[in-house]
């Protein structure tokens, strides 16, 4: 690891003005495993270093008229293991109980996580699923980017300079909705998906899909919603028929990049095998009598 | 690895050359390039600022003109550049021939075919291949609409 | 560049001057001095290196010593309370849950850490929680045995007020 100089601010103000002495030369760090790993391998090399543990009011999980704010300091074990996530958002905390092991979800952060716009993550596909956004905080005051449009490329984010991801706001999703996240993973439990597909689906009185959002991961530079294959099945009967022209697809709207998971070819058919179940699946996790 | 790109421009074939010839013009096309200097016969310096993945890279490096041949509308160029941060480099060899199409139109050929060195090397194949490839289709888009505006 | 870094391990107080770049496994190696926790894959993923940092199980060849600064950090040097093992560390010992033993000082922090948080995990959710352990030996079930004996003498102990 080429050396560097830590900073540890105990306020946003502070890292502010880190960001505005430092520019191109600093990098913010959450909890550090993404970030340590690519300086040890010499993939980032910044010659300052602003460390976030120390600022506070980032790490509380609270309950909004919408849904929820989940500051971006929480550790992904404290999303996956908090009373009102399990409650109201059991679709994120099953995903983030999918990520690494407990002992990566002990110091990865959610905000780190999304900033570092690594397409093989678990979190985003449901957390955009759920249409959930990120408020990115600067010295001019608060910015909100859904977090559908913050991925821009490989390991490329919407995140300004200036900017720190400070908390994510999830709402609520409609009574009687059903929803699932699938990692298929054929290697070991805590890798990265070979793909991977968040689902939220809900009905109409006729039974009929009201609305629908399918999000996959790990099949190109960013994860990728499947607008297509929600257009095809909104205003229609969930059919077995109408769900597995849906996911066909899906496969026009991923575009893999390969590696030792898979080919590209291979995650394509993967991913519309993985999006059917998805939506099988979301719609059996619909609560009965909605 | 070798990429290859097809356009057509929206100009004469002799506008097209000579732009293509104009080494430092041509040359800011690429994103993410600056300061292009000549430093001897058909050989320039340039810097050129990009990022694969996590990595933010400062290549810097020449461009020499390996040959030209205005009748055929072909020419060969050799672009050698090093990152000391990163600690590693690219080599590429690229040809770009123009042929008329008609009066205000032009075929762009790019062929680049490149070398990843050291560190560069160890990224995975296909997100270096989507990089360069996404550089070139910018470069000859970019080259496009600067013929397009000259046109105007 | 050298940056001041204050650390309790096991109980004492260390004050240090060490590069910010400083992992911390190699802090507590090196300049500390308690080789018992070891590195093996060195990207977070084997659990080799496992310590607890204010009482959380962390990867510290991925962590920066410079970053829990002011932190107070077990090793497996520090479990054992006066000379008496760990119940954990007994019944590794009782139970065969070491083969060469590179993979252990992790094994037996990371089961410390699952039996604070779930004093009596099913089979289920001691592989759920393990996961993030590799045995290059394979000697997993003897591993999962210690877990479920080193639970079940705990909850004897805590019990019967001992």
């Amino acid at each position: 690891m080429i050396d560097f100089e830590y900073h540890a601010p105990t306020n946003l103000d502070e890292v502010f003005g880190l960001l505005d002495q430092y520019g191109d030369d600093a990098r913010v760090m959450a909890g550090g495993t993404a970030l340590v790993i690519q300086m040890k391998q010499r993939l980032s090399q910044p010659s300052h270093v602003v460390g976030l543990r120390r600022v506070g009011g980032l790490n509380s999980i609270e309950k909004t008229p919408e849904g929820v704010r989940i500051g971006a300091l929480c550790t992904q074990r404290q999303v996956e293991n908090s009373p009102l996530i399990g409650e109201e958002f059991p679709l994120l905390a099953d995903t983030f109980r999918k990520v690494a092991t407990p002992r990566i979800r002990n110091m990865a952060t959610i905000g780190g996580g999304l900033v570092n716009g690594d397409p093989n993550q678990d979190p985003p596909p449901s957390l955009i699923a759920l249409g959930a956004s990120a408020v990115m905080t600067s010295k001019k005051g608060d910015r909100v980017v859904a977090l559908e449009d913050l991925f821009i490329d490989y390991y490329e984010t919407d995140v300004q300079p200036g900017e720190v991801l400070t908390s994510v706001l999830v709402p609520r999703a409609p009574s009687g909705s059903g929803s699932v996240y699938l990692k298929f993973l054929p290697r070991t439990a805590d890798d990265y998906g070979t793909v991977s597909v968040a689902a939220v689906v809900s009905r109409e009185q006729n039974g009929d899909c009201k609305d629908i959002r399918i999000v996959l991961g790990s099949v190109g530079v960013t994860p990728i919603r499947a607008k297509q294959a929600e257009d095809a099945l909104r205003g229609k009967p969930l059919t077995d028929e109408n769900i597995r022209a849906a996911a066909a697809l899906v496969k026009d709207a991923v575009d893999p990049l390969e590696d030792f998971r898979g080919s590209a070819e291979y995650k394509t058919d993967m991913a519309e095998v993985f999006a059917r179940r998805a939506v099988e699946q979301a719609m059996a996790a619909i609560p009965a009598g909605s | 690895m070798k990429v290859e790109i097809n356009s057509v421009v929206p100009a004469s074939r002799e506008a097209t050359w000579a732009l293509v010839m104009d080494i430092p013009r041509a040359a800011s096309c690429i994103p993410g390039i600056k300061d292009v200097t000549p430093d001897g016969e058909g050989r320039y310096q340039a810097t050129l600022t990009a990022r694969v993945g996590p990595m933010g890279m400062s290549l810097s490096g020449t461009i020499t003109v390996l040959s030209q041949d205005a009748e055929a509308g072909e020419a060969r160029f050799l672009v050698e550049a090093n990152d000391r941060r990163v600690g590693g480099g690219v080599k590429t060899n690229m040809t770009m021939k123009v042929t008329a199409k008609s009066p205000n139109e032009t075929e762009l050929e790019i062929v680049a075919d490149t070398t990843f060195l050291g560190r560069l090397g160890e990224l995975g194949q296909p997100i270096i291949r989507r990089k360069a490839r996404n550089t070139l289709e910018e470069f000859s888009k970019n080259l496009s609409k600067l013929l397009a505006s000259e046109a105007e | 560049m050298n940056q001041k870094v204050r650390l309790k391990v096991n109980g004492t107080d260390h004050e240090l001057d060490i590069p910010a770049r400083r992992l911390l496994i190699d802090c507590i190696r090196y300049d500390i001095g308690l080789t018992g926790t070891k590195e093996s894959c060195s990207v977070g993923v084997c659990g080799a290196c496992a310590v607890l940092v204010d009482g959380e199980m962390y990867a510290s060849c991925i962590t920066l010593a410079v970053a829990v600064d002011g932190s107070e950090i077990t090793t497996i040097e520090g479990i054992a309370e006066n000379g008496n093992l760990h119940p954990v560390q007994q019944a590794f010992i009782d139970h065969g849950g070491f083969q060469c033993g590179i993979c252990t000082p992790g094994q037996v922090i990371a089961a410390m850490s699952l039996l604070d948080e779930n004093p009596d995990p099913t089979d289920d959710e001691i592989k759920q929680y393990m996961m993030g352990n590799l045995c290059r030996c394979t000697g997993y079930y003897g591993i999962l045995n210690s877990i479920a004996a080193a639970a079940k003498t705990m909850n004897e102990a805590a019990g019967s007020g001992g």
